[in-house]
């Protein structure tokens, strides 16, 4: 903190980083939620016929949020301080657990209940690694995601590159159906995003996630268990994401070796344009859904504009540098007023 | 965080060697064609070319930093080399503005990180977002485009039976792995990722180290890219994708640690050896090689489980260095 001898030269515009490093306290999903505004006004005025095309709209919607409901459990872990890069591999393997189970009989609700069981599974076994045996979370996340990547290429290394399909009507409706005009699945991403924000701002054990990601020394003084409350988010983290998994199988109506596969990194530069934080301690459930859905109109406005799809990650990846910075940097002026206070 | 020298702690020094010789051994006691001139040289070819990526990751690890973009920064100089080319540029020319573009990629990664404080983590997950958005670009248009012969022979160079890059790289272990332990500005990074305010304390530039670091790792990087290019022949876009976590893996296999301070170029090497050995076993013994990846996992978290193990022998509880990480982003450093 006071180790720096020199003078942070951007401190000079320090009236304006006051205001947006205090908006950015209250809500760190602001600058997603600018973002996204910016994003749906310039592609709603410039091409609204295009945009506000029922076909659009809807695929807006089957593209955030498969990948929106695993930024929930992955928001919660990174504001306890942790993160799992398993995830996109967990997707695959929930909707290949639920299409196999689906596919040999097993009624909807059974093949879910499965496939949310593997996901489950995976997330405790993150868990245990990481907390109890100590491994760090990086390589506890990048060993599961390889182990899991080679059992679902494995179970379907001779089904090609189909996977498995023919999916009874009841497993598909999961993907496919609609309730008052909108997929069960953005039903079921509202009701998880309210349900987790309401834990997270309104309960004891909400407000502890933060706790042990803003100080994890002081955290421990008071006696919370971090390593309990991290696993029990890892299997959070594991059951979202495979029903991300089931969602996205269902509606396509294939389970291959494609879902879910860069889905990890997606879903952490959307955690992190929404407020969240390798460092911990700070995110909500808005910003999960609102960095999520930039990412998505981002890349629906290439291609409305047209424009070559690779570039889509250049930006993506401007856009996460300059958000990490602004972030990193107002962290320092925090600091340093803290310091001379 | 871990301590180096206690009782024990040497396993870690020996853990990847003894894993390799004794998966080498097993091979070539089970199959005959293991043990082939052809094929350890076309396994140390493959490592010869991957290494470049991890001389600079291993420092980085040491000084308790990482750097995910290494995939992209192989991809992108391979491509920009192939471009200027493909512009009737001379291939010296060439290659130095695709390594001069490397370093600048490298730059940004330690001058964001140092500057403003935050995990390089975070940091490099944006520019390989970026940096692979840009080789992308740059692979449509190159569709098409076989690469000049004076390119194509870079990787080719043979010394006898083997491939100069081999030979480079066994020079380059001798050399390096001998300067990390007896030069003072390769200390200097050990006790940086150790403790970086002590390190401070005793005079250690650790910011401007650091920017340096990153800066050598993305211009390795790039040379390795290069060379990917060179023995491929074309622009394909999947050049270097996961090669962050393939690295990444024989770095840590060869002893290093996220928490910093911990690290070796020979062993990681011998980490890069020991998984193409696994691939190649693969091969040998006709094995599905998509289970490849499943045991790559399990002996990933078994070794760093170990490890951390004998690592906290006489430490006090689990809560030292459970992530190197998010430590960067209280401690930071100056530039």
């Amino acid at each position: 903190m006071g180790a720096s001898g020199k003078r942070f030269p951007l401190e000079t515009i320090s009236g304006g980083a006051k205001i947006l490093r205090n908006a950015l306290d209250r809500r760190p999903e602001s600058i997603a939620l600018v973002l996204c505004v910016i994003m749906a006004a310039l592609l709603g005025i410039t091409v609204p016929r295009y945009f506000f095309s029922p076909h659009n709209l809807n695929s807006l919607v089957t593209s955030t949020v498969p990948e929106g409901i695993v930024a929930l459990g992955m928001m919660m872990l990174l504001i306890s301080g942790v993160f799992d890069l398993s995830v996109g591999s967990v997707m695959c393997l929930g909707g290949l657990v639920a299409a196999i189970a689906s596919t040999f009989g097993f009624s909807t609700f059974a093949a879910l209940g499965m496939g949310l069981g593997s996901g489950m599974v995976i997330g405790f076994l993150n868990g245990l690694v990481s907390e109890i045996a100590g491994v760090n979370p990086l390589i506890t996340t990048i060993g599961m995601m390889y182990i899991v990547r080679g059992i679902t290429e494995i179970t379907l290394v001779k089904r090609g590159k189909a996977g498995f399909s023919n999916f009874p009507e009841g497993f598909r409706a999961l993907g496919q159906g609609k309730l008052l005009g909108l997929q069960y699945m953005l039903w079921v991403l509202v009701a998880l995003a309210l349900l987790f924000s309401v834990y997270l701002v309104k309960r004891r054990g909400g407000r502890r996630i933060y706790f042990i990601g803003g100080n994890e020394a002081a955290a421990a003084a008071m006696g919370i268990n971090r390593r309990k409350i991290r696993i029990a988010l890892y299997v959070i983290a594991g059951l979202l994401a495979a029903l991300a998994g089931i969602f996205i199988n269902a509606r396509t109506g294939a389970a291959n070796r494609y879902t879910g596969q860069n889905s990890h990194l997606n879903v952490i530069i959307a955690c992190i344009i929404g407020g969240g934080s390798l460092a911990g301690g700070k995110g909500n459930m808005p910003g999960a859904v609102l960095g999520m859905l930039f990412l998505v109109l981002l890349n629906n406005a290439f291609n409305l504009y047209d424009v070559n799809q690779h570039v889509q990650s250049l930006v993506n990846g401007l856009v996460l540098l300059v958000v990490v910075v602004i972030d990193g940097w107002i962290n320092i002026l925090k600091r340093r007023a803290l310091g001379k206070e | 965080m871990s301590r180096r020298n206690g009782p024990g702690v040497n396993f870690s020094s020996f853990t990847i060697i003894i894993l390799t010789l004794v998966l080498a051994a097993g091979l070539t006691l089970t199959s005959a064609t293991f043990l082939s001139v052809n094929n350890i040289v076309s396994i140390l070819y493959g490592v010869s070319i991957n290494f470049w990526g991890a001389i600079g990751f291993v420092y980085l690890m040491i000084m308790g930093e990482l750097d995910l973009s290494v995939g992209s920064v192989y991809a992108m100089s391979g491509m920009v080399t192939g471009l200027l080319m493909k512009a009737h540029w001379p291939l010296l020319p060439a290659l130095l503005l695709a390594l001069a573009m490397s370093a600048a990629v490298g730059f940004i990664n330690g001058f964001l990180v140092v500057r403003f404080k935050v995990p390089s983590m975070m940091i490099t997950l944006g520019t390989m977002a970026a940096v692979r958005g840009l080789s992308n670009l740059f692979c449509t248009w190159l569709y098409g485009y076989p690469y000049p012969p004076s390119y194509e022979a870079l990787a080719r160079l043979r010394v006898g039976n083997l491939h100069l890059t081999t030979l480079v790289m066994i020079a380059a272990v001798v050399v390096l792995e001998i300067l990390l332990k007896r030069a003072a500005v390769f200390r200097q990074m050990y006790y940086v990722g150790e403790n970086i305010e002590t390190a401070r304390i005793y005079g250690i530039k650790a910011g401007r180290q650091k920017i340096i670091v990153f800066t050598v790792m993305s211009l390795l990087s790039g040379i390795g890219g290069i060379l990917v290019g060179s023995r491929l022949r074309f622009a394909d876009s999947t050049i270097g994708n996961g090669l962050e976590f393939t690295i990444l893996t024989a770095v840590v296999l060869g002893g290093a640690s996220l928490s910093g301070g911990k690290g070796s170029i020979l062993r990681a090497v011998v980490g890069l050896v020991f998984l193409a050995t696994i691939t190649t076993g693969m091969i040998v013994h006709n094995i599905e090689p998509l289970i490849q990846q499943l045991i790559v996992g399990v002996i990933l978290i078994i070794t760093v489980f170990i490890d951390t193990r004998m690592g906290r022998m006489g430490e006090a509880g689990f809560a030292a260095g459970r992530s190197g990480m998010s430590r960067n982003a209280n401690d930071g450093a100056e530039a």
